[in-house]
């Protein structure tokens, strides 16, 4: 008797073992991944250069205006730190929230803009750049934008939650929801968007399609706020939302809400999302994807799903950019579409392939 | 209970976000620019830059001795705003020795007016920059207008990276176009990204030494500037596409001044004022009643305010599209709105295509392309073909003036327009056996 | 026996929707008989019919603006109201038809990835000039490659089927995934692009109707004529579809072959209609839903209404953009029109056990 309980533990330790070998080997992918992306760029730089130059700045050893080294610090620096600290933060964030709507919703295809922040993103924005809002700030990420953005894109948010009484708060009809606003709110963009000049359709499309291009240091603190905020909350909950898989009733009789849970789910992981459709567009197939890849690992269990979705999403956000970066034409390559292009047939190869259903 | 807690999320998510508008709200009303007094100062001068004194087109001791003059009669910058040549807020001899340093050709900072949209309403202001002094080597977003400037300046050399499209005439080919020469900055004509990916511009700037990026004045050009000013890359902008005489001069004067070419500036500036000169005489004398529509891409009429209608504008012709409204664009598609050729609302004698294709090296085929511009409309106007000309828009822009108001003005004929045309030829390319009477620059010929 | 109350119900029943039918039939011949006068050429509707009339009887017109008129009414408006006709009817019955095989009611006949293969088809050639017929004008080209990429998926979850079992829900995962790809390349393709290049790229992902003309009008007669005939046939087969798929087999019926015939003949054509006028969404999704409303979710009978009433709602739209200024595309109205009623939809649906 005693001897199988203590086999059971140690099954148990080794299950649990390799999923935080997993999350901890994501980690590292991460921070590895920084250091590299350091040295990837239009500049070129060796590793050894690009390292020395960060850990000089970070120590306070900031190169004179007046010397060879205050060039490519300002590079290094002002550039690509924000940008690999922003597709880490992004990453993770964008992993969780697709983590638990698909929990919550107890749907594989749901995605954190499945609620309808990216529309709503949209039509702040477009409305912004149509009418010519730009207050400072360099590119698609000037501060005029990035607030009209965030504003509208939490409108689905209120409306969907303000639409409540008036649906079963079901995931179906809330997913229902969100395509409707979705698509009233894709609507009114195209409206504005059909009747202005092609340079300005070119610019929100610029601004539209998923591009770390135009990442600052003013970028960072706030996501990196929301983000951890988002995770902090979320993470507690995660045996609850394990129990969202029952139905309704049966979680009911087990203890929880399903339906407040859901809402306030939904409300947080839209803001996480939200913040970062504001400032680079819409990033596809993080929060969709790398969900289901970390669950075929890990298995479904929310309490190591959240972080390894978090850590694995990370790490696939700063590769997917650098590679955006290293490749030789002389265009530039938005990041959503590397992501799409290594997601899709992931995501096809997970379909066809699938033996066990892990949903 | 369920219903009271969904009611405080939502109350939570609206107070949140009108704070969010009152910040922005407060924000942009404090946005406020005003024009300031030196922008008036330089409306007519040639060369806006600050210590040029006496507003002609150079940089020379007349200036220097202008303001010595005012130095000894006790004058202050706020009386003399452009003496103050080195914008430290008085008139001193120092401003005289940065001007010196200039007629030398000496390193140094200048302070001068850069053409730019700052308020975002469309129209070009003043906006007062630093650029180090002189400068050798440069990127540029390449609208095809600032690539004949360039040209015309004799500036090929000093440019070691540009984006563009795809569309520019063919004869800058093994200039600008040239990969081994010109870096390719991105596959946009307005837009350069500072450190990306391989086709943005922070290495080329440190392996050429490039000091300046020289962009337009329009606000959707170089969106990113603060990206090269922070980094040591001054940013010049100009008027490339202006019709307006005294605008063009201050262009060719900055680029003569900026790159040490002031003789060949002066030659330029003097040959474009004897043809707008002579191109404003030639309509003036006639005095008729000139209605065109403009067309910039295939089956779309340029309405409102572009590049394109102000060529007719400059003519003294009318946009009778302008009695009509199109919304917010500035090209409206014709199949979309056939009113446009509705004869009760709106009659107009000639379409005028400014279309960009390989005219200097006759690579084009041109019928062709005359033919499919024209097709669509001419199956609904009134006049079809007759009154439909296709003119290159790849040429300077007396140029282009000349070869339009050929076709408006009966008493203009297109020799005279070639006149002018070869004397650009002639004087400032490098290729000495173009002869643009052959060439399809205007079609059909008439 | 005969006359039984059960009986008499379901007859007045029966015939409740036959009037229904009879009645959207009647407001689609108005509807377009009053869009035949509705033009962005300033016209009132009796300028408009007489030249009709004119050309009809062979009288050949004299002044230049009857000329114009002519041409213009004749050589545009008509087959832009025939084609309106027949492009709704296509998207609605392939709509119909996608929501009962997938069981899903957010089904629409782009769900299987057609419209961003179609879309990035049609980038290629707008903005990189690549075209996979050669040799063809530029309308011409955008429309035969929007038509053979928009063949890709369904060619690709035939070939799937043909190794795997496939539940409904894979053949939307699989859709899903391609549409993923399509959009990756053609955001890929549309960064890069010039200006000019993006607006007709966007425009045609709107849909819009501006481009029909007489040749456009065979193809799409096909398209229209293929899709009714060969769904209203199988549509007792398609019914028994909504039973479930082991269902489906103890009645005899072999439903992924079932489904994914049916999914090849939604994306042919489906493919027809796209190709000449951009993937105009709304329409597959909503005009079946508002069928259901009136006719229920007897296909036999649904498809037909479901084509109607597509017919009437991008005939509808098609009108209103062309009265407003600004040459709007047909789509951005589907979409403004179409969301409140979906909204709608849902409300009404909140009780019923489906979702």
């Amino acid at each position: 008797m005693a001897s199988s309980v203590e086999e059971l533990k140690k099954e148990y330790g080794k299950y649990t073992f390799r999923k935080i070998l997993f999350i901890v080997i994501c980690i590292c992918l991460a921070v590895t991944m920084f250091w590299l992306s350091l040295a990837v760029g239009t500049r070129q730089l060796s590793l050894e250069e690009s390292l020395t130059l960060f850990i000089n700045h970070l120590m306070g050893n900031i190169p004179s205006r007046d010397s060879e080294l205050w060039y490519d610090d300002n590079i290094i620096w002002n550039f690509r730190v924000p940008r690999a600290l922003f597709a880490l933060i992004a990453g993770a964030g964008l992993s969780v929230a697709g983590a638990v709507m698909q929990g919550v919703m107890k749907n594989p295809l749901a995605d954190p803009y499945t609620t309808g922040v990216s529309s709503g993103a949209l039509l702040g924005a477009s409305i912004a750049i149509v009418l010519g809002f730009s207050l400072g700030g360099s590119g698609i990420a000037g501060a005029g934008i990035v607030i009209n953005a965030i504003v509208f894109a939490m409108i689905p948010v209120v409306a969907i939650v303000a639409m409540g009484p008036f649906f079963r708060k079901s995931p179906a009809s809330l997913i229902l929801a969100g395509v409707a606003v979705s698509y009233a709110f894709s609507s009114f963009s195209s409206l504005l968007l059909v009747t202005t000049d092609s340079s300005t359709l070119a610019t929100v499309y610029h601004w539209q399609v998923g591009t770390l291009s135009d990442v600052s240091w003013a970028s960072v603190p706030p996501v990196l706020a929301v983000e951890l905020a988002g995770l902090a909350i979320l993470f507690p909950l995660s045996n609850k939302i394990n129990l969202m898989a029952l139905d309704d009733k049966d979680a009911k009789s087990m203890g929880l809400d399903s339906e407040k849970l859901r809402m306030v789910c939904l409300v947080i992981l839209s803001v996480m999302a939200a913040i970062v459709i504001c400032y680079v567009g819409v990033i596809g197939f993080v929060g969709l994807v790398i969900p289901h890849i970390v669950r075929l690992i890990l298995g479904s269990d929310n309490k190591y799903l959240i972080p390894a979705s978090a850590a694995f999403g990370a790490a696939f956000l700063l590769t997917c950019d650098v590679i955006s970066r290293s490749i030789d034409v002389s265009s530039s390559i938005p990041v959503g579409v590397v992501t799409s292009f290594i997601g899709a047939p992931i995501f096809l190869a997970l379909i066809i392939r699938e033996k066990k259903n892990v949903w | 209970m369920a219903m009271n807690k969904n009611t405080k999320i939502v109350i939570a998510v609206v107070v949140i976000l009108a704070a969010v508008v009152i910040v922005a709200a407060v924000f942009l009303l404090n946005n406020n620019e005003d024009v300031t007094k030196d922008a008036k100062e330089m409306e007519n001068s040639e060369l806006k830059m600050y210590g040029n004194i006496n507003g002609d087109g150079f940089i020379d001791d007349k200036d220097t001795k202008i303001i010595k003059g005012l130095i000894d009669q006790g004058k202050t910058a706020k009386d003399y705003p452009l003496a103050d040549a080195n914008q430290d807020g008085k008139i001193s001899q120092e401003d005289i020795d940065l001007l010196n340093k200039v007629i030398k050709g000496e390193i140094c900072t200048i302070w001068h007016m850069n053409l730019f949209d700052e308020n975002g309403d469309g129209t070009m202001d003043y906006v007062k920059t630093s650029t180090k002094f002189p400068i050798s080597s440069i990127i540029c977003t390449g609208s095809s207008n600032t690539f004949m400037m360039f040209y015309l300046m004799g500036i090929i050399d000093e440019v070691k990276g540009a984006s563009y499209g795809s569309s520019i005439d063919n004869l800058f080919n093994d200039t600008y176009k040239d990969t081994n020469k010109v870096v390719k900055l991105g596959t946009s004509s307005q837009k350069i990204d500072f450190e990306d990916g391989k086709g943005a511009a922070s290495e080329v700037i440190h392996s050429k030494n490039v000091t300046a990026v020289i962009s337009d004045w329009n606000r959707s050009y170089l969106p990113n500037y603060q990206d090269f000013e922070t980094a040591g890359v001054d940013v010049v902008r100009l008027a490339a596409a202006t019709t307006d005489l005294t605008v063009m001069c201050h262009d060719y004067y900055m680029l003569g001044l900026l790159f040490q070419k002031q003789d060949r500036a002066k030659e330029v500036v003097a040959y474009l004022k004897e043809v707008m000169g002579k191109i404003d005489d030639a309509i003036s004398r006639e005095n008729k009643a000139i209605s065109a529509v403009a067309s910039s891409m295939t089956n779309y009429y340029s309405v409102g305010d572009s590049d394109y209608t102000a060529i007719i504008k400059r003519l003294n012709g009318k946009n009778p599209l302008d009695a009509g409204s199109w919304g917010g664009t500035t090209s409206i598609k014709v199949l979309d709105n056939l009113d446009v050729f509705n004869t009760d609302k709106y009659r107009y004698e000639y379409v005028i295509h400014l279309r960009a294709y390989n005219a200097y090296t006759n690579d084009a085929d041109v019928p062709k392309l005359y033919n499919d511009y024209t097709k669509t409309i001419a199956e609904y106007w009134e006049h079809k073909l007759d009154g439909q000309y296709l003119v290159n828009a790849n040429i300077p822009i007396p140029a282009r003036l000349a070869y339009v108001a050929s076709i408006f003005y009966d008493d203009i004929d297109k020799a005279w327009a070639d006149q002018i045309h070869q004397g650009f030829v002639d004087k400032f390319f490098a290729k000495n056996d173009i002869k643009v009477s052959e060439l399809p620059f205007i079609y059909p010929a008439a | 026996m005969m006359t039984s109350p059960e009986v008499k119900e379901y007859q007045r029943r029966a015939k409740k929707k036959l009037v229904w039918a009879a009645v959207f039939v009647v407001i689609i011949f108005l509807l377009s008989i009053y869009s035949l006068s509705v033009s962005t050429y300033t016209m009132s509707f009796a300028e408009a019919y007489q030249v009709l009339i004119n050309h009809i009887l062979g009288i050949e017109p004299t002044t230049i603006t009857d000329i114009i008129r002519d041409k213009i009414v004749v050589g545009l408006t008509a087959p832009r109201t025939i084609a309106a006709v027949f492009v709704g009817g296509v998207l609605a019955v392939c709509g119909a038809v996608m929501q009962s095989i997938t069981r899903n009611p957010l089904a629409d006949p782009y769900t299987i990835g057609i419209s961003s293969a179609a879309l990035f088809g049609t980038s290629l050639t707008v903005a990189l000039g690549i075209s996979i017929i050669p040799f063809l004008g530029h309308d011409v080209a955008i429309a035969s490659n929007a038509f053979v990429f928009a063949l890709i998926p369904a060619l690709a979850i035939v070939f799937v089927s043909s190794f795997k079992k496939m539940s409904p829900n894979m053949m939307i995962l699989i859709g899903i995934g391609m549409m993923y790809l399509f959009t990756a390349a053609t955001t890929f393709v549309k960064f890069n692009a010039s200006e000019e290049a993006l607006q007709e790229i966007y425009e045609w992902s709107l849909g819009t109707l501006s481009k029909i003309n007489w040749d456009s009008i065979l193809p799409l007669a096909v398209a229209f004529v293929m899709a009714l005939l060969v769904f209203m046939m199988v549509s007792n087969r398609i019914n028994v579809l909504s039973a479930g798929d082991n269902m489906s087999r103890s009645l005899g019926e072999n439903p992924i072959r079932l489904r994914v015939v049916c999914f090849v003949i939604v994306s042919v054509t489906t493919a027809i209609a796209v190709c000449y006028t951009g993937t105009i969404g709304f329409v597959g999704l909503v005009a079946p839903h508002i069928a259901r409303l009136f006719v229920g979710s007897d296909n036999k009978i649904l498809i037909p209404v479901s084509a109607i009433l597509g017919a009437i709602m991008i005939s509808a739209t098609d009108c209103l953009v062309r009265l407003l200024p600004g040459g709007l595309p047909c789509g951005v109205m589907t979409a403004m029109i179409g969301a409140p009623i979906f909204v709608f939809i849902l409300y009404k649906q909140r009780k019923k056990a489906a979702f």
